[in-house]
């Protein structure tokens, strides 16, 4: 559903108007995208389910507080992101530290890892990652967001933003070499 | 530039290059490099894949996920902000910013400045209608009564009698102190009978038309 400024603006005078279709017709729009990045942070779907009830909320009681300054659907996503920090996200004491430190892949390994890569073993290396990568990850690939606009979000310079996606992203092919060898050698 | 800094562009713009958010002219310089290092494709085609995977873990939930615990609260906190009619008044007088002595104050002058002013309209209606019995002229067909009232009987005694009996007052009072009430012909009998029981009226007399006009 394209979810731009103008239609955002349209409703969110209805909203403010107490207008409960026009509500409704955000929330539906914006669910999936919020819940989709507050599992990614929280790894439990009550607690996910939860932030897209009070990121909407939120949009609810404060609609003019949206100025068109950014993207309407980066906006809620950024009172998204906003509870997870002030509810839910907290070091995990038994986070599993990625390694980077792996030879470099040639050319046509990483073609090998691309067809065998899985779509559970992503997941599971995605969530391997410490929470500030993997937040990085998911709004650049998922949300297909610029590079200033994760800078934005994540409240950082954008040379914070690459330094993140790199470390990210090589550990990522780390965790899934291992996993696919492990896999190559249990056959 | 050098190789190894090219290199570090290259690795940089990737993700980027990927979700299609380049610059014109960051996606040039990309598309050059890739040119002229071909074997950097296939680490191109990787983060397409990467891509892929990550897009097709999209959580499968409806689109009304948690929405009625949304509205539930919407309509909670609505009912919670309703006010009670004791709570808008307090509010009215708190506007007002008066003490509650004060306030009571304020609202008896406000209800009685209420009462004389409906006394007074009334009081108008009245002359008016005085005046509309006292020019009604002699045209009027019909049964007619004419009432005489004790004289002690209240006007408001007389007033309500009339609405009793269906009548209505269309002339006097004369110098002699006659109503002529008129009547709906199948009720005259009647009429007649509780204005007589009514213990206000002395005498009630049916004429056939009403008085030339004095």
């Amino acid at each position: 559903m394209n979810v731009d400024n103008e239609w955002a603006f349209g409703l969110l005078q209805r909203i403010a108007e107490g207008n409960e279709a026009a509500m409704r017709e955000v929330y539906r729009a914006l669910s999936r995208r919020i819940y989709a990045f507050a599992l990614n942070q929280l790894k439990d779907p009550a607690h996910a389910e939860e932030i897209v009830v009070d990121t909407m909320h939120e949009i609810w009681k404060y609609p003019k507080r949206f100025r068109g300054e950014a993207k309407f659907s980066t906006w809620v996503l950024g009172i998204a992101r906003y509870k997870i920090l002030s509810a839910f996200r907290s070091r995990d004491p038994e986070h599993e530290e990625l390694d980077e430190a792996l030879p470099a892949l040639e050319a046509g390994a990483f073609d090998l890892l691309a067809q065998k890569q899985r779509r559970e073993g992503v997941q599971r290396c995605m969530e391997k990652l410490p929470d500030e990568q993997r937040e990085c990850m998911h709004w650049v690939f998922y949300e297909g967001l610029s590079l200033a606009e994760v800078a934005a979000l994540q409240q950082c310079p954008e040379n914070t933003v690459k330094t993140r996606m790199f470390h990210a992203r090589q550990k990522i092919k780390n965790c899934l070499r291992l996993l696919l060898e492990r896999e190559g050698s249990s056959d | 530039m050098t190789e190894e800094e090219t290199k570090q562009r290259f690795d940089e713009l990737l993700p980027w290059y990927v979700n299609e958010t380049l610059s014109a002219e960051e996606r040039t310089w990309f598309e050059s490099y890739l040119k002229s290092h071909p074997e950097a494709a296939s680490e191109l085609r990787w983060h397409h894949a990467l891509q892929a995977r990550i897009q097709e873990s999209a959580p499968q939930v409806s689109t009304d996920i948690g929405l009625s615990k949304l509205m539930a609260r919407i309509r909670e906190e609505r009912r919670a902000s309703s006010p009670t009619f004791a709570e808008r008044l307090a509010e009215f007088f708190g506007v007002l910013q008066l003490r509650p002595a004060m306030a009571m104050a304020f609202g008896l002058i406000v209800i009685q400045t209420a009462i004389i002013g409906a006394l007074l309209f009334g009081e108008w209606e009245r002359e008016q209608e005085y005046s509309a019995v006292r020019s009604v002229g002699e045209t009027l067909s019909g049964p007619v009564l004419r009432v005489n009232f004790k004289p002690d009987a209240k006007e408001a005694e007389m007033r309500l009698l009339l609405i009793a009996t269906g009548g209505e007052l269309i002339a006097g009072p004369t110098q002699l102190g006659d109503y002529y009430v008129h009547v709906p012909a199948d009720r005259l009998a009647q009429a007649s009978n509780e204005l007589m029981a009514s213990g206000i009226v002395e005498a009630v007399f049916a004429v056939d038309h009403l008085p030339q006009k004095e």
